[in-house]
């Protein structure tokens, strides 16, 4: 009999479609939630956001929460012992989180520190650290990417090394993901593509690195196919409301696969380029990604072909042989590279980024040989090998 | 053939203590291993330790080298690398699975800095790529370095060299 093992664990409750935000009050109601610390960014408030969940609440007879908004793009352990000083002072009993990847970080960290108590959030960083369970954290995620609504992990920037800590804990997962396509109507298409992206990225390393399983694989082809099928009609039709639910149920699947069987190579080198040269991390997952799969190739041949499924439909997975799957894969990913390149600018190489510079790139290799997301990729990659696949992707 | 748990239990222990002597005679003799050894913090406490079975091993980085810590030493671990079961650990000290795929498969938990953990496994696999012959590397190991063979032996004979030395120079008088 086979060795082979998975575990597969996703506590979160996913309301999500028509008039979905109307849900939040019952949902806060079920967890004995009054009081929510509203946690955002500015652009999210200033694109009018808040308002709606703010009248979704309003209207079920809830006071308006409190609203801590100072989350920058790349959040940080000061933002979070900030925001947590705001939660403690203004009574709060659990955290609302309406943002992107960054203010959903924000708010699990902010959770961590009221919930384990201290004002310092680095005593919690690593793997299993956290001991119970966290306040009540609900997220309306105004992005289709990161996931981070259903994963078990954070990462911050520590402000005063100025390196990323990561968290890993299945404390870390929320209690609520609502997602309503009204919170990503507006989001640009440059940031759509980007954030699809990402999606896309978490759900092929789920399905080919180590940790895969029949559950994540599940999850995982069902938001590949989802982002084939609406990444292009909702980036020509912004307002295509189901399209951006599609979006959005994707990017929750994709984070619900890769939090079970976690991500490998292109993340651990888009960390990196993240980290050096500030490149945001979708831009780094559209680039990196077929170089990664190409480098995978002589140990996933047979899972990368199989994607094509999910990626091509049936027509064009029956009419190419076996054999040339795979690369056949590869292949449509670049064309997709090109043609949201065409349709938003985003960059298909490292150069076209114009952040990275050739000079960083030895550095980039070094740091990402180190990140943890390398132990389950298929292959080992040393600094040489991650080097020669930077300079291809520049 | 069904191995019991009291003989796996045996076995890891014994297994654990061998590795522990040598990968603290590699970091003093393989340049390879060696290489890795400035990225973890000095005084640095690595363990690998198994759910309710035998003492762990741990080690401390120790200026450039690693060093195996006494059992009442009371260190606290900075990186612990736990087997949930004496029966997973029996899996990977066997070498029939490595230490990437038993995390994968949740064999092991990880409690610490995950950048640590990389550079320790990059330590383990070193070890069992120098250490081990070719196709039982090949089994515990995601992929096989380039290693030519005249390296292989010689880093392997400095490192058992090394631990055969430290067990003389520890043996009871009578026995050397």
């Amino acid at each position: 009999m086979s060795t082979s093992f998975f575990e597969f664990y996703c506590p979160v409750k996913v309301v999500a479609g028509f008039k979905a935000l109307e849900h939040l009050p019952f949902e806060l109601r079920t967890l004995g939630v009054h009081r929510p610390l509203l946690v955002t960014d500015r652009g999210v408030r200033e694109a009018g956001l808040c308002a709606p969940v703010q009248e979704a609440l309003e209207s079920a007879g809830l006071p308006a929460p409190p609203i801590f908004d100072a989350v920058p793009p790349d959040s940080s352990t000061r933002v979070v012992a900030e925001a947590a000083r705001v939660y403690r002072e203004r009574g709060c009993d659990g955290l609302l989180a309406v943002g992107g990847g960054s203010v959903i970080d924000t708010s699990k960290a902010v959770d961590v520190l009221v919930s384990e108590g201290g004002d310092d959030i680095r005593a919690y960083s690593g793997t299993s650290v956290l001991t119970k369970r966290l306040r009540p954290l609900f997220v309306l995620p105004t992005t289709s990417g990161t996931g981070s609504e259903v994963t078990n992990v954070l990462v911050l920037v520590d402000a005063d090394a100025g390196v990323k800590l990561p968290f890993v804990s299945q404390f870390l997962l929320p209690d609520v993901a609502i997602l309503d396509p009204r919170m990503t109507l507006r989001l640009p298409p440059h940031l759509t593509a980007a954030t699809a992206m990402d999606a896309m990225t978490h759900a092929i390393e789920a399905f080919i690195c180590l940790s895969k399983n029949p559950l994540s694989d599940a999850y995982a082809t069902a938001a590949i196919r989802r982002i084939a099928d609406h990444l292009l009609p909702v980036l020509r039709t912004p307002s295509d409301a189901q399209g951006r639910l599609e979006l959005s149920l994707a990017a929750t699947m994709a984070g619900i696969a890769f939090s079970n069987s976690m991500v490998g190579l292109v993340h651990a080198l888009g960390h990196s380029v993240g980290a050096v040269a500030r490149v945001p991390h979708g831009v780094c997952m559209n680039v990196l990604l077929p170089f990664a799969l190409e480098f995978n190739l002589p140990a996933r041949r047979e899972a990368i072909g199989e994607l094509l499924l999910p990626l091509g439909g049936p027509d064009v997975y029956a009419s190419t042989p076996a054999e040339r799957r795979a690369e056949t894969t590869i292949a449509r990913l670049r064309a997709l590279r090109d043609e949201l390149h065409a349709h938003t600018g985003l960059p298909r190489t490292l150069g076209e980024t114009r952040q990275v510079r050739r000079d960083q790139l030895p550095e980039i290799a070094r740091l990402s040989v180190d990140d943890g997301a390398l132990l389950m990729n298929p292959l080992d990659v040393d600094v040489d090998q991650a080097l020669t696949l930077l300079e291809r992707a520049f | 053939m069904k191995i019991g748990y009291g003989v796996q239990r045996v076995y890891v222990a014994t297994l654990l203590g061998l590795l522990g002597e040598l990968l603290e005679a590699a970091s003093t003799t393989d340049p390879a291993l060696r290489a890795e050894l400035p990225g973890f913090p000095e005084g640095t406490v690595l363990c690998l330790s198994v759910l309710g079975g035998p003492a762990p091993l741990r080690l401390r980085k120790v200026g450039d080298r690693l060093v195996r810590l006494e059992r009442d030493d009371p260190a606290v671990c900075d990186l612990e690398l736990v087997f949930k079961h004496v029966t997973h650990a029996f899996l990977v000290l066997t070498f029939q699975e490595g230490t990437a795929r038993a995390y994968a498969r949740s064999r092991l938990v990880l409690h610490g800095d995950p950048a640590l953990a990389m550079r320790f496994v990059r330590c383990l696999n070193r070890l069992e790529a120098v250490a081990l012959p070719k196709f039982v590397a090949r089994r515990a190991l995601k992929s096989l370095p380039r290693l030519p063979w005249t390296e292989k032996v010689a880093v392997a004979a400095r490192v058992y060299g090394r631990v055969a030395a430290q067990a003389l120079r520890f043996a009871p008088e009578g026995a050397r």
